[in-house]
């Protein structure tokens, strides 16, 4: 079973299978196009992640990597948040910080799946709340000027949905 | 989850944002635009969320060319003006119209060349709707209209200037009329335009259309939809349909319906061997003494099943059908028989939303029994369907039940409460118009007895503050709890 190397952002070096680290598209791409040799011992530098966050993001690579490839995005597929499977949802019952900053990671990683399953599980924490329960949720300032959120709410009736 | 100063949550590109509110409906999109500045331009900047919103105008709010966007528009993909007069084109519309993806104008009186006047400044729409339309006047200056993306064209009782949309690739035509005459000839004209990229039509069927309409070889539809108001010719539909071998999605409740005698049986049969790749098809059956649907097993591929009994009885000895992937039923105005609705449903493995609109059934029994080989149900709505006599017996679990929909249905207050209890995996519960007061019992259960509950919505009846409390105190994973009362 071969095996790389990953330094995060603050030095910590992970030893990684390379089927599980190419879950990332950012490492594939530098394992097959780049041609960066694993057999070198040297670590893949993710500067832009920390330690505590890999270490969560390759549990879930670890999880998934067995995973098909998903179908091509169907424009017309309802956009569903109903569908995140249990041991994702479990995976992702964490304090809203390292949520944001497995999806940063994630990003930087480009790992589409993992980013998707996050989408969701953010935009399920918006469903069926109001303004104020969405800012005290995510903890947002009202920064709206006074008087400004009434012409938003004036403007906001001759919207709605329709199919 | 532990609230975190909003500080230290560290901010996510926008194409991100992007994916998440793309999975909200557009009512909930716009209560983005409270939350905060940021989340109110990222909530309207990206294409793909403004094509959500959409814009109807106040019905009697005149749009002339000193029109100003009232209250001032937001960017959206898609606007519709209903029973608006539109006296002239808003001088904000050549910024406005180039955004739209869709365009609707439905039951407005207007000015022929008014209605060019718009469509010049909507180079992007690729759905258009015009119904209904009073007009006057005549087609002209018709050069700077470029409908090039237009796919789905809806023409209700309009049929002027069809030339201007001589250069689309329509793949969606729906054509019908009732009060303005269209020609055969106008029409098969029309739909042969299009004869290469059309894929969905919906039109006004006569059977010179018919006859006419089968003359166009390249012609091969996936959807079809046909109404009529006086057709009664079945063998034409089944040519038609033996002409459209690729059919996917065929409706025709609007133009006739089978009755239980052999011969329409044996021509229901016909479309069914002639359409094999059939994934949803709506029918109308008036059943007779003695029915069989096994012209529903000649559709193999078939997922989405409606069949209007037109106020019918389905006898006892119905025969049903085998069905393997059918995912969607839905039963509108059938009286079940006895058994009959435990056989229809007895080979329908795969069945994961049933529904039945005004049906009744002898006992709540036999609709409840017949739930049960379907394993995989997870949606169950019923509308105004009752049954004649209130006895029930014990039933199994509705093991994979999530989601139930239960309307002025007149169910004994004991057998929802009993209902609920065999719901174990209920998500979302809906009482949308109860006409009693939810029991002691009913509500136990909703609190206690149901882990999963999600969403449950109890309207028109009276929940007392007390029992509110209690499912709000009981139920944990409840999310959305609404009692709107009317």
């Amino acid at each position: 079973m071969s095996t790389i190397k990953l330094e995060t952002s603050d030095g910590v070096k992970f030893t990684v299978k390379t089927q599980v680290a190419k879950c990332s598209g950012t490492i594939r791409t530098m394992l097959e196009d780049i041609g960066i040799n694993p057999q070198d011992g040297e670590a893949i530098p993710l500067s832009n992640v920390h330690s505590t966050i890999l270490q969560k993001i390759l549990v879930w690579a670890e999880h998934h990597v067995d995973d098909p490839e998903p179908p091509r995005d169907d424009a017309d597929a309802a956009k569903r948040t109903d569908d995140i499977c249990s041991w994702d949802e479990d995976f992702l019952k964490v304090d809203q910080r390292t949520l944001f900053d497995v999806m940063l990671a994630a990003n930087y990683l480009d790992m589409k799946q993992l980013i998707a399953v996050c989408c969701k599980t953010v935009a399920n924490m918006i469903k069926g709340k109001t303004a104020d329960q969405i800012r005290k949720t995510f903890n947002i300032e009202n920064d709206f000027p006074p008087g400004d959120e009434d012409k938003i709410r004036l403007r906001n009736q001759f919207c709605e949905e329709r199919r | 989850m532990e609230p975190v100063p909003v500080q230290t949550l560290p901010e996510l590109p926008p194409e991100t944002w992007t994916e998440i509110f793309a999975h909200l409906s557009a009512g909930q999109l716009l209560k983005m635009r409270h939350v905060c500045r940021r989340w109110r331009e990222l909530a309207t900047a990206a294409a793909v969320l403004r094509a959500k919103l959409a814009v109807t105008f106040p019905r009697t709010f005149p749009v002339d060319v000193d029109c100003a966007p009232y209250p001032a528009l937001l960017p959206v993909g898609k606007l519709t003006f209903e029973q608006v007069p539109l006296v002239g084109v808003c001088s904000w519309w050549p910024a406005f119209g180039p955004g739209l993806v869709e365009f609707r104008i439905r039951g407005c009186s207007l000015e022929l060349p008014v209605l060019v006047g718009f469509l010049k400044h909507t180079p992007n729409v690729r759905v258009l709707e015009l119904a209904c339309i009073k007009c006057t006047g005549e087609w002209r200056d018709t050069d700077g209209v470029d409908l090039g993306n237009l796919e789905n064209l809806f023409l209700v009782d309009f049929a002027k200037g069809l030339s201007i949309f001589g250069n689309c690739n329509l793949k969606v035509l729906g054509f019908t009329w009732e009060s303005v005459d269209v020609s055969t000839l106008e029409f098969v004209n029309f739909v042969g335009r299009f004869q290469d990229t059309l894929e969905e039509l919906y039109f006004t069927a006569s059977e010179d259309i018919l006859v006419e309409l089968m003359k166009l070889q390249r012609l091969k539809l996936k959807k079809l939809l046909l109404n009529s108001f006086s057709f009664e010719n079945n063998q034409l539909i089944i040519d038609l349909c033996r002409q459209q071998p690729l059919l996917e999605w065929l409706d025709l409740t609007q133009i006739l319906s089978f009755d239980g005698a052999e011969r329409e049986g044996k021509e229901l049969m016909e479309i069914g061997e002639l359409l094999p790749r059939l994934k949803f098809f709506s029918v109308n059956i008036t059943p007779d003494t003695y029915f069989d649907l096994s012209f529903v097993s000649k559709m193999p591929q078939l997922k989405k099943l409606e069949i209007d009994g037109i106020s019918g009885d389905f006898p006892q000895d119905v025969v049903g059908p085998v069905c393997p992937n059918l995912r969607t039923l839905t039963f509108s105005s059938i009286h079940f028989v006895c058994c009959s609705l435990r056989k229809i449903l007895a080979n329908m493995p795969n069945l994961q939303t049933l529904t039945f609109k005004h049906c009744s059934v002898d006992t709540w029994s036999d609709l409840l029994k017949a739930l049960e080989p379907l394993k995989l149900l997870k949606n169950l709505t019923l509308w105004m369907t009752g049954a004649t006599a209130k006895t029930y017996s014990d039933f199994n679990d509705l093991t994979n039940l999530s989601h139930l929909k239960i309307s002025l249905c007149g169910m004994p207050p004991a057998l929802l409460a009993t209902l609920l209890k065999r719901c174990p995996n209920l998500r979302e519960l809906n009482l949308p118009a109860m006409d009693y007061d939810l029991d002691d019992e009913t509500v136990r259960v909703i609190g206690q007895e149901l882990p999963l509950l999600n969403q449950l919505s109890v309207k028109r009846c009276r929940l007392s503050e007390a029992a509110e409390r209690f499912i709000r105190e009981n139920c944990g994973s409840l999310h959305v709890l609404d009692t709107t009362k009317k």
